[in-house]
């Protein structure tokens, strides 16, 4: 096979001189806090790449080793079963191996983890030579033990048997694997899915050693892997504390003696904890004005990152919605810019089929503000051209504990909306009820959500599928053959030129459809800790989902975790 | 006596089959379930019911409601969480329960502290400054929703002196391990709980003993010369409070809902912060053993305040 432009980038990252000590691979604070609150970015299952540090001063200083660090963490971590559990990635990452780091700026594979080197062979094969020198902690049932590819078999056939394990598309094509010896690991999928190069960079990737997975079919709260830091305690709901792994392959990383999470569910208590001094790093989620004390004082340090949060309205294809005109007007009652205005703080762009962050992949700025103008009298003569110049519906939403920004939204739109004569009726539902018996069932005419944080085209367009994301059929009734192909396709092609164009054929065959998803605006995020605090160069990230300025592309860095130290030694 | 406290103990056979029948019954009859919370969005309905099945959800009701309260009567085995973590039930009571006990007992101790002294102050000065500091005091306090109250104390604590209450950074402390920061950990948070019992403690004090203070004996006790604070302490407030304690008892109950608020704000990982996660995630076995275990604590309560009844007024028999 040609070697593609995506693939050339891989292959000259894996032999640069970078390729030792690379870009490193970050979990937001929380990946299903994430999810759920649409706050932190870092990738859909948690494992991408961070920046969005103050470059400069950072490359220059020497890290002190030895030091605690204490972050603060909004959600329980349920489990930390890295193959199974959502609620715990930001740990798991912390804890295991991956096969590759994943540079959510660039959109690129780095190899500063398991794998050293990659062949390409052809569409369906994946061909990995790994480290030999990624050895176990020195407790557990492979104490010290080093990772070999019949680690990486059994970890790749769990991730895609065990019954709870997230979105098992890419698993299911895999045809069959091959360890040709102990640092060699071939599969073989039965058809081309390109996601999965973003997917195995994702913390539910984890190698987990063989043994372990024998001993313990259940990781959900206890763990022996093979990462920069080792399970001290784990308290799901109060405390999780890790420790060094002092036999980390990439040494003298990680540079901390133990990170803390202090996991508080109330926000305000949360963001005090931080205040006072209690935590590092903070874990509550920041808006603008609330991060603006920070960026004030000099004691702390402030980062922002584009939010990859997704707010959409997903609209039943039925009356009054199955007619295109009733769906434009809906857009075109809607305010984008007061959304951006009221909610984010004045920051923030239009979202497009696809979230305006993944900037390789999004539809120009300018083309999607083009294509959403706010057009009240447009909107009240097409409603009115459709037979319904006034319309009751009933929007349902999810009551999220901690992110009342779903909630706020939600008026705004109601209120928009009436000004053409749409008239809803919100119903906030519980967040249970609202995915099992709204969503799920596809049980509403107008439902709002916010969509996970993906950092991947593919996903975002499933929702426009006739198959949907779980492949089983979506929520909206909505088919249309010939976008099926084109997103189809989208997932084939590893050519990276050609799969750009097809994405973003795909969004414009969306966008004048006006549902059955209708996107928002998306936001900045920003992210505070004390100032003694360090994530190494620019790159290396530390808890932090993407950013607003590029990486440096000189900068050394390990895996996520490992370069964080802090003065207080 | 010993007759009585074992009819009551009896009765509790029944009260705890009913509610725990009525919880498992509500929990039934919402939409949702433990399964869908864990399946998440990528859940394909084969997936769910897998996932049911594995979780034991697809039995009929009957059999997991049976086999729940067989459990306990054979084993003391309340279950286990059914999320990820799979949690025995038991194993986390027996690490929350110290926590929400030593908050509920510091409630209500503060309470008291903070109820029956102005209460007898407010009825032996009625239409004093020191009357109406009172009044207005009980009727702020009621009106004061605890969890923003507690907001409140966090955030000036922390803008103010920059100070945070100390399970913000390390968790919880055994008062064993140390004193001084476990009393810490609970002061403001007792206080806070403690506030508006306090305040209803006071006016049905100061109520109950401006009654007291009309009858007979006690003008016969002013008649005979006695000093106001034997008068007041001996013979008025013993017989005033026997309606306070009632008023007591009957706050356990708030207190225990005001707990599950309390201890999320003050990051306090007891029982109440326990079942408010477990009912956001349709956790219906921990929901169902925390609920019996506060009825329990209820009617516990009730039972200790009627027989101090009897130890307040020796008229009082049972039979």
């Amino acid at each position: 096979m040609a070697e593609s432009t995506y693939w050339n980038r891989f292959w000259r990252r894996r032999i640069s001189r970078r390729a030792v000590l690379g870009a490193g691979a970050v979990t937001a604070l929380g990946a299903a806090s994430a999810a759920v609150l649409g706050c932190n970015g870092g990738g859909g299952n948690g494992n991408g790449n961070g920046n969005g540090f103050h470059n400069t001063p950072e490359a220059l200083l020497t890290p002190v080793a030895g030091a605690n660090v204490t972050q603060g963490r909004l959600l329980n971590a349920l489990g930390i079963d890295p193959h199974i559990d959502l609620t715990g990635l930001d740990i798991d990452a912390l804890m295991y191996t991956y096969m590759y780091s994943w540079n959510r700026f660039t959109e690129e594979a780095v190899y500063n983890n398991l794998a050293t080197d990659f062949e390409h062979p052809d569409d369906l094969t994946f061909i990995y030579t790994i480290r030999p020198d990624v050895v176990a902690w020195p407790r557990g049932p492979a104490a010290g033990e080093a990772l070999t590819s019949t680690d990486c078999v059994e970890s790749f056939k769990r991730r895609g048997t065990a019954i709870t394990a997230p979105d098992k598309r890419f698993p299911k094509r895999i045809e069959g694997y091959e360890t040709p010896n102990d640092t060699t690991f071939k599969f073989v999928m039965s058809r081309p899915f390109v996601p999965a190069v973003r997917e195995m960079a994702n913390a539910t990737w984890a190698i987990v050693p063989a043994k372990v997975l024998e001993k313990y079919p259940n990781l959900s709260q206890t763990a022996f892997g093979t990462g920069p830091f080792m399970l001290k305690e784990f308290r799901g709901s109060e405390r999780i504390v890790l420790e060094r792994h002092p036999n980390y392959f990439l040494k003298p990383r990680p540079w901390l003696n133990t990170l803390t999470s202090i996991v508080i569910t109330e926000s305000s208590s949360l963001l005090a904890a931080f205040r006072g001094g209690q935590h590092d790093i903070n874990g509550a989620v920041l808006t603008k004005s609330t991060a603006q004390e920070f960026i004030d004082s000099d004691k702390y340090r402030v980062s922002q990152a584009p939010s990859l949060f997704y707010p959409v309205i997903h609209m039943k294809m039925r009356d009054p919605w199955r007619d295109i005109r009733v769906r434009k007007a809906l857009d075109l009652a809607i305010n984008r810019k007061e959304i951006i205005d009221v909610i984010q703080d004045g920051e923030g762009n239009y979202n497009g089929p696809i979230q305006w962050p993944q900037f390789k992949w999004a539809l120009p700025q300018q083309e999607v503000r083009d294509f959403y103008p706010h057009d009240l009298e447009q909107a009240k003569a097409l409603l009115k051209e459709a037979g319904h110049p006034q319309i009751t519906a009933k929007m349902k939403y999810p009551e999220i504990p901690g992110a009342p920004i779903v909630a706020d939204i939600a008026v705004i739109l109601k209120s928009q909306f009436e000004k053409v004569g749409i008239n809803l009726e919100l119903d906030a539902v519980e967040l249970g009820v609202f995915i099992g018996n709204t969503l799920l069932p596809g049980n509403f005419d107008l439902a709002f959500f916010p969509n996970l944080p993906y950092d991947e085209p593919d996903r975002p367009l499933s929702f426009y599928h006739s198959k949907g994301v779980t492949g089983s059929g979506n929520w909206t009734n909505y088919n249309n053959p010939e976008l099926d192909k084109l997103i189809d396709a989208q997932s084939e092609e590893f050519d990276e030129v050609k799969r750009i164009d097809i994405v973003q054929r795909a969004q414009r065959m969306i966008l004048p459809e006006h549902g059955p998803q209708i996107t928002l605006t998306g936001g900045i995020q920003y992210f505070a800790y004390w100032n003694h605090v360090h994530f190494g160069a620019a790159g290396a990230g530390g808890g932090f989902g993407g950013g607003l300025e590029e990486p440096d592309p000189e900068a050394e860095y390990g895996p996520y975790g490992t370069e964080i130290w802090t003065e207080k030694a | 006596m010993r007759n009585y406290i074992l009819r009551r103990l009896l009765i509790l056979i029944p009260i705890m089959l009913g509610v725990s029948f009525l919880t498992f019954g509500m929990f039934r009859m919402i939409p949702g379930d433990a399964a869908v919370l864990r399946c998440q969005l990528g859940c394909t309905p084969e997936v769910l019911e897998d996932l049911r099945h594995e979780m034991g959800l697809d039995r009929p009701w009957y059999r997991q409601y049976g086999d729940w309260v067989w459990d306990i009567v054979r084993h003391g085995d309340l279950g286990q969480s059914l999320t990820e973590s799979r949690l025995p039930v038991t194993t986390e009571l027996d690490r929350r329960l110290p926590v929400t006990l030593e908050l509920v007992t510091m409630t209500l101790f503060m309470a008291l502290l903070l109820g029956i002294p102005p209460g007898v102050i407010s009825a032996i000065r009625p239409g004093t400054p020191l009357d109406w500091l009172a009044r207005v005091g009980s009727v702020l306090w009621l009106s004061i929703p605890g969890f923003w109250l507690g907001i409140l104390v966090i955030a000036f604590g922390v803008n103010w002196f920059g100070w945070t209450p100390p399970q913000f950074g390390s968790g919880y402390v055994p008062f064993r391990d140390d004193p001084w920061v476990n009393m810490q950990q609970f002061f403001f948070p007792a206080l806070v709980l403690a506030l508006a019992i306090a305040a209803a403690i006071m006016r049905l004090t100061r109520s109950s003993l401006l009654e007291v203070l009309r009858n007979d004996y006690i003008r016969t006790a002013w008649a005979k010369g006695l000093r106001e604070r034997t008068v007041v302490m001996r013979h008025a407030l013993k017989n005033a409070l026997i309606p306070v304690l009632t008023i007591v008892g009957l706050q356990v109950g708030n207190l225990i809902g005001g707990a599950v608020i309390i201890e999320s704000v003050f990051n306090l990982n007891g029982i109440g912060k326990y079942v408010l996660e477990a009912i956001i995630r349709r956790d219906f076995f921990v929901v169902q053993s925390v609920v019996l275990l506060f009825a329990v604590a209820y009617v516990m309560a009730n039972l200790v305040v009627d027989l101090l009844y009897g130890w307040l007024d020796p008229r009082i028999r049972y039979g």
